[in-house]
């Protein structure tokens, strides 16, 4: 996947570029919204993180006039306004998704997955990562052929992880999935579930196929 | 054509914009109109009446000639003698009036047609060839601006005598003229005073609002400590003053609470700062393993971490704050708020043994942004699982008192309480009872908690309140929403 990213703070560029490359894509940084433009960046790649708050030319133009000329590919705004009327006109300009800095990289890497499935690929009702098979239609999981009984908390923390199999995902990622509330406060309401998962998902393993990322959030690392 | 400007400096001294020449003006304006209104009146009655008793002087006057001629009239002696005597008579008359140019004259009808026997030498031309009206006896005619009284007697001889007396309206006209010119002067002296008077009317109104002026361009954002001086009048401008008082205590609150937001806040930030720099400091001091460097930028992260929620905290009061006062039109269940709320903790509760129970009675439906109530709550529920040791219990209950029009959240804890001493501040920015932080992830709160929830809760209209029986017997806290107003569909 090419991704370009449109910021004019090299520390974040250097950053985000460092770990989208890391994640097995490729990565181009782009100083401003003029060069962006001039490059004509939003054509030539996968997806685009763009910043809002560009020297000469805002990343809202850049994004409003890309999208003008037709140009459909999936861009991701970078800002730190964070208020519900910000949010609604990146919205309007025609972004795809809003991520408030500062954000985690892991969630910027998953939306970056997510945004590029949802606009190349059909969703699909199963989802495989190695024995792990989940019915999203039935809302079943089986492991080596055996299904296993999961609460609707636990089937979607692992339906979030399987999908980002490999992948961090972080606890505010979580929490919005399951429960459609990005509480980060210092309670930490999902370790209890990802215990519990590990417990029915694990036994007779020596190492859990959930990985605590410490301070990040839970991985799966299946092949 | 560009009108000619008028550029005089007198003209460009006048602060026209000011409340006292504006005054000043429109007062004299009025004056002016009520004073020309009223000489225009008096000059239209006292012609009226001066004409009115002109007249009846003239009636008088042709009814004594009436009665001479009766008495002069042949009824012994000589016909021509008589007459002389009528005319002698006519003319004295003439010349005891003459200064106010009255004027007589005497006719006579005959077979050939009227003929004036006799008339005084300043009758005008037009009376003296002016034909008699048979139908009128007794009343005064105007005609060519003069009037004249008219009468006649029947000879013996069956002659009919006419007498006219008259006089020319300029005579009144110039009484007037006169009154008029007595009149003027005083007009223009009134003219003159009125704005002088309306002026320093103006002056002692507005003096007052000078004062105003005068402390309040002295006010500065910076010093907020002057007030402006009420004069115990308890009129509109104390009351102004008043006003203007309390706003300014309350913006001087404002701004000294703000500044202590500030202060606040960069102390709080500094904490996580200096953790961070110093790890990062002694890291990058000496060669270390790898699995050191590892750990120190953990710790950096986890302070950066809570920078971060930090931060957003004090965006998410700075946003509420600013939105004060702003009217919400989604209906949000708080029922349902506070189910999902006890869903996400549930997990978490369980583990630690506590017992987590929620109960809702009635429809709890308020006017309200349900992401920040969901806040609320969450906040709450975390905060009594952070001071509830493990085998306690939290009780969640949402009410709805319809006849108050109020909805009613409490979250009961079996926590450690709070110390009376500190029930009052546990809602103000950053205070955290225990002086002593924590730095363990699951105790460490922003201390921002509680304030976001006040501010919250006050921007849907409601209140807050913590009670607490004491040290280690729980906490209460509760709060309470206006319930959304439904219309009532007709039966």
């Amino acid at each position: 996947m090419h991704v370009a990213i449109v910021e004019d703070d090299p520390v974040i560029a250097k950053a985000v570029a460092t770990a989208v490359r890391e994640a097995g894509h490729e990565c181009t940084w782009v100083p401003d919204g003029e060069t962006a433009v001039r490059q004509n960046t939003l054509l030539s790649n996968d997806v685009v993180i763009l910043d809002v708050m560009l020297p000469k030319m805002s990343g809202l133009e850049v994004l409003s006039a890309a999208r003008d000329a037709g140009v459909k590919t999936p861009v991701i705004l970078l800002t730190a306004l964070g208020t519900v009327t910000d949010k609604l006109s990146g919205f309007r300009s025609g972004a795809d998704d809003y991520l408030v800095k500062p954000f985690a990289i892991d969630e910027l890497l998953a939306r970056i997955q997510a945004i590029h499935r949802r606009t190349s690929n059909k969703p699909t009702m199963e989802i495989e990562a190695g024995p792990l098979q989940l019915s999203l239609s039935t809302k079943r999981l089986s492991l080596d052929g055996r299904t296993i009984d999961l609460t609707p908390t636990e089937f979607s923390i692992l339906e979030l992880l399987m999908r980002f199999n490999g992948q961090v995902v972080t606890r505010k990622m979580l929490c919005e999935h399951v429960w459609a509330f990005d509480w980060d406060g210092p309670t930490n309401v999902i370790e209890v579930h990802i215990n519990r998962l590990r417990g029915k998902l694990d036994k007779g393993r020596a190492d859990s196929y959930i990985q605590t990322i410490r301070g990040r959030g839970y991985a799966l690392a299946i092949d | 054509m560009p009108w000619p400007s008028i550029d005089v400096p007198f003209f460009r001294c006048i602060p026209w914009g000011s409340l006292r020449v504006r005054l000043t003006l429109l007062n004299s304006a009025a004056v002016l109109l009520a004073m020309l209104i009223l000489l225009f009146a008096v000059r239209i009655g006292v012609r009226t009446a001066l004409f009115k008793e002109t007249e009846q002087t003239l009636l008088g006057e042709v009814r004594e000639v009436a009665m001479s001629l009766e008495e002069y009239y042949p009824k012994s002696g000589s016909f021509v003698a008589s007459r002389d005597l009528l005319v002698a008579e006519l003319r004295r008359k003439a010349e005891s009036h003459r200064d106010r140019s009255w004027f007589l004259q005497l006719l006579e009808k005959n077979q050939h047609g009227t003929n004036t026997v006799w008339a005084s030498d300043n009758c005008p031309e037009e009376i003296l060839t002016e034909p008699i009206d048979e139908a009128v006896t007794e009343k005064v005619k105007r005609a060519a601006k003069h009037r004249w009284a008219r009468t006649f007697i029947d000879t013996i001889d069956r002659q009919r005598l006419y007498v006219r007396i008259g006089m020319p309206d300029a005579v009144i006209e110039k009484d007037v003229d006169n009154l008029t010119w007595f009149l003027l002067p005083i007009g223009i002296g009134f003219t003159l005073l009125t704005p002088l008077a309306g002026y320093w009317l103006a002056l002692r109104a507005t003096q007052p609002i000078a004062g105003i002026l005068k402390t309040a361009v002295k006010l500065k954002p910076t010093k907020l400590g002057d007030r402006l001086l009420t004069r115990g009048t308890n009129d509109e401008l104390d009351q102004l003053s008043a006003t203007i008082n309390r706003l300014l205590d309350q913006v001087a609150r404002h701004v000294d609470r703000q500044q202590q937001f500030v202060a606040d806040a960069a102390h709080e930030l500094r904490g996580p700062l200096a953790a961070m720099q110093n790890t990062l400091e002694v890291a990058t001091a000496n060669n270390r393993s790898l699995d050191s460097y590892q750990g120190t930028i953990e710790e950096a992260l986890g302070e950066t971490r809570h920078l971060t929620k930090l931060t957003n905290d004090l965006l998410l009061l700075a946003e509420v704050g600013n939105s004060l006062g702003s009217v919400f039109n989604e209906a949000c269940d708080l029922g349902d708020v506070a189910r999902q709320t006890a869903a996400m903790f549930g997990g978490t509760a369980e583990e630690r043994s506590i017992e987590l129970t929620i109960q809702t009675s009635g429809e709890a439906i308020v006017r309200g942004d349900e992401r920040q109530l969901r806040q609320v709550i969450s906040n709450l529920v975390d905060n009594a699982l952070r001071f509830t040791p493990d085998g306690g219990r939290i009780d969640l209950s949402v009410e709805s008192n319809q006849a108050a029009h109020e909805a009613i959240v409490t979250v009961a804890d079996s926590g450690r309480g709070v110390e009376p001493e500190h029930l009052e501040r546990v809602f103000d920015r950053f205070f955290q009872a225990d002086a002593a932080r924590d730095r363990s992830d699951i105790k460490r709160g922003g201390g921002l908690g509680l304030s976001i929830c006040r501010s919250i809760i006050e921007r849907h209209g409601g209140r807050i309140s913590l009670d607490s029986p004491g040290v280690g017997r729980g906490a209460t806290v509760r709060v309470i929403v206006p319930l959304r107003l439904v219309r009532r569909k007709p039966l």
